[in-house]
């Protein structure tokens, strides 16, 4: 069963998502903060990590960083899903890659599409 | 300030200086005092102020002191010559004062050397007075041409710098452009534009010029208080010299080199804006009647502009304050937005356990809503970005059939429920154009979506791509209910809707043309529409191919 982290601020997105992948059969971890995301991502190595970027304390962008900087998390797809407008520009900026890029509100199913594109 | 002795000239005493010009004032400068006496005398008759030297040294002297219209100086003297003093006189007053050289028959060729000095002309000695009398006619005369063809290319001036001043609506470039244009106006060394603070009651040295410019900008000064403060709770401008014991003016000469100073204040209706301080640095410059008129009428044509650019930036920060609002809205409502869309999702896969047909129907509903919602939020970031003027386009080589393929076949489901025929006439071969896709896709869907909506059952839409060497043409056309004559002006301005009623839809807020518009026009291309009521419109817009470079 694959492992994934979803790591964003508010509980009903995570709640929802959460309820979607488990019905897909996905092993679904969650963190509500950057540092946490951070902390979890190195403790628990997830196959695939959906990311939010405007979150409390550290922001998704520098999340993405560090973990990219890490050898043992780099690794790591990241999907990035987020409402916040210049989060593509701003991604883009900080240089560090990511896997795939949704605006808020996506849907499941090309959610799901995309995941199963990157996992393979 | 009391106690402060300050020497401005007000507006009488600027009267007066005027009439002095109004008598023409002439200096003999020649060492045989017979000669000088007789020709003073001549002039004297004829209503002149004559001054007399009789020495180089000493006309020189009174050239510094003094304005003459005309010089009359020997050729040949001691020390000094008739060369000497002509290229001083030139040297200190250029526009104002014509020499005459005065010169023995044998002596010629000192004359034309004179000439080519810059003298008016030459007088063979001795001097015939009815000659004398025509030419101090004929050299009058030019200074007055001279002066009438500089006094209209000052009102010229004055025209073009107004109209360059009141199409800035940046503060700080407005400042600095008025600056410079007052500084060349008046011809002056360098300036400084103050501007009033209504709240604490102080001028604040906004933008400057000269080598101490840096020192100066940011200092604050009291209403009353030294010379601009002082030009400024006159209501007047004022001009002042150097006096030696002044405070201020030894401060000031601590900064920079100033001989004469001129501060005009700058007011609209009652209110004062601020003040233009220009100086001059070289003593025997002094600013006339003339340099204030100037400058007054031109700093009231900056006070306006300044007034104007104020009012802009006010406005400026309510939208952007509007455009932040509407940011932080519009993320919580996607926020929002998400973890509704997924639960209906699950919810209409069955992931929640089975579903009545009510149930399936009224979720159906909420679908489309959530959908509806996604794009309406969609339209108001693209226009608040629009208003922020923070909407770009990154413009890429891509094939625009493509784009416009996959612009119809998202809308095709809606054309098909809405009882539609969708059809599109495309090139054989890729169209390649340097474009932002996405916002271009944009434009065709949101093109499309109004032939739509704005059509009758069976009516029909279609999207064609053309194309020549120089652009790009797509036009969607349809057969619906047209827009009316009166209608057709303001199809492109924001909150516009045609008639609800007519349209019999209510998800439109009349973003999507003012918005599809800024995104060809930032493409450099043209947006237009044709339509006749109960006929059907068409929407043509044309993009140009960018040019290679290089």
């Amino acid at each position: 069963m694959k492992k994934i982290l979803i790591a964003e601020n508010d509980e009903n997105t995570v709640l929802t998502l959460k309820m979607a992948l488990e019905t897909e059969y996905f092993e679904v971890i969650t963190a509500f903060n950057g540092i946490e995301a951070i902390s979890m991502a190195r403790k628990e190595l997830p196959d695939l990590i959906i990311l939010d970027i405007l979150m409390p304390g550290i922001n998704g962008i520098i999340v993405n960083k560090r973990l990219k900087q890490d050898k043992n998390t780099m690794n790591i797809p990241v999907i990035v899903i987020t409402a916040k407008e210049e989060a593509r520009e701003l991604l883009k900026e900080s240089g560090a890659k990511i896997d795939a890029y949704f605006d808020k509100p996506v849907g499941v199913e090309v959610l799901l599409e995309e995941m199963n594109r990157i996992l393979g | 300030m009391e106690g402060e002795k300050l020497a401005y000239i007000e507006k009488k005493e600027i009267l007066s200086v005027k009439k002095k010009m109004v008598n023409k004032s002439i200096l003999i400068v020649e060492d045989d005092v017979d000669a000088r006496k007789g020709i003073g005398v001549f002039l004297e008759s004829k209503g002149f102020t004559v001054h007399q030297a009789d020495s180089g040294e000493q006309a020189i002297k009174m050239l510094k002191e003094n304005m003459y219209h005309i010089v009359f100086t020997d050729m040949k003297m001691k020390e000094i010559d008739g060369i000497g003093v002509l290229k001083e006189a030139k040297k200190l007053h250029t526009r104002e004062c014509e020499v005459v050289i005065m010169t023995a028959y044998g002596t010629i060729e000192n004359a034309v050397e004179a000439m080519k000095l810059g003298a008016y002309d030459y007088i063979t000695k001795p001097i015939d007075l009815d000659t004398l009398n025509r030419l101090i006619e004929k050299c009058l005369e030019k200074q007055r041409l001279v002066e009438e063809v500089n006094g209209l290319k000052e009102i010229v001036n004055l025209y073009v710098m107004s109209r360059a001043i009141s199409s800035i609506m940046e503060l700080d470039d407005l400042l600095n452009l008025i600056l410079k244009l007052a500084c060349n106006s008046v011809n002056t060394d360098g300036g400084s534009i103050m501007l009033f603070d209504k709240e604490n009651k102080e001028l604040e040295v906004k933008v400057a010029s000269g080598t101490f410019k840096d020192k100066i900008i940011g200092k604050k000064f009291k209403i009353g208080e030294r010379f601009a403060g002082r030009a400024a709770s006159l209501r007047q401008p004022l001009v002042q010299e150097e006096v030696k014991d002044e405070q201020w003016f030894k401060e000031l000469k601590k900064f920079e080199q100033i001989k004469s100073g001129m501060s005009i204040p700058m007011i609209t209706g009652d209110e004062l804006i601020g003040t233009i301080n220009l100086k001059r640095t070289h003593k025997d410059l002094k600013f006339t009647e003339k340099d204030v008129k100037l400058a007054t009428i031109f700093a009231q044509q900056a006070a306006f502009a300044i007034n104007n650019a104020w009012a802009y930036d006010g406005l400026k920060k309510v939208n952007m304050l509007k455009s932040k609002f509407l940011s932080n809205v519009c993320f919580e409502l996607k926020t929002f937005l998400m973890s509704m869309k997924v639960s209906l999702d699950l919810l209409e896969k069955g992931k929640a356990g089975e579903l009545s047909t009510i149930a399936r129907e009224l979720i159906g509903i909420n679908v489309g809503g959530v959908e509806n919602m996604g794009e309406l939020i969609k339209r108001i970031i693209n226009f608040s970005h629009m208003e922020a003027g923070t909407f770009k386009i990154t413009r890429k080589r891509a094939d625009i059939k493509s784009v416009i393929k996959y612009a119809v076949d998202k809308l095709k489901p809606v054309a098909y429920k809405n009882n539609i025929s969708l059809t599109v006439s495309l090139p054989p071969e890729p169209v390649e154009i340097e474009i932002d896709s996405q916002r271009i896709g944009q434009v065709v869907e949101n093109l499309i979506d109004n032939g739509i909506k704005y059509n009758s059952p069976e009516g029909k839409v279609n999207v064609s791509l053309k194309e020549n060497k120089k652009k790009i043409t797509v036009e969607v056309s349809d057969n619906g209910i047209g827009i009316p004559e009166e209608n057709k002006e303001s199809i492109f301005e924001k909150f516009y809707i045609i008639n609800r009623s007519l349209s019999g839809s209510a998800h439109e807020f009349g973003f999507g043309l003012a918005i599809a518009q800024k995104i060809i026009r930032l493409h450099k291309g043209e947006i237009i529409m044709e339509s006749r009521p109960k006929r059907g419109s068409r929407f043509i817009f044309t993009i140009p191919k960018v040019e290679e470079k290089e």
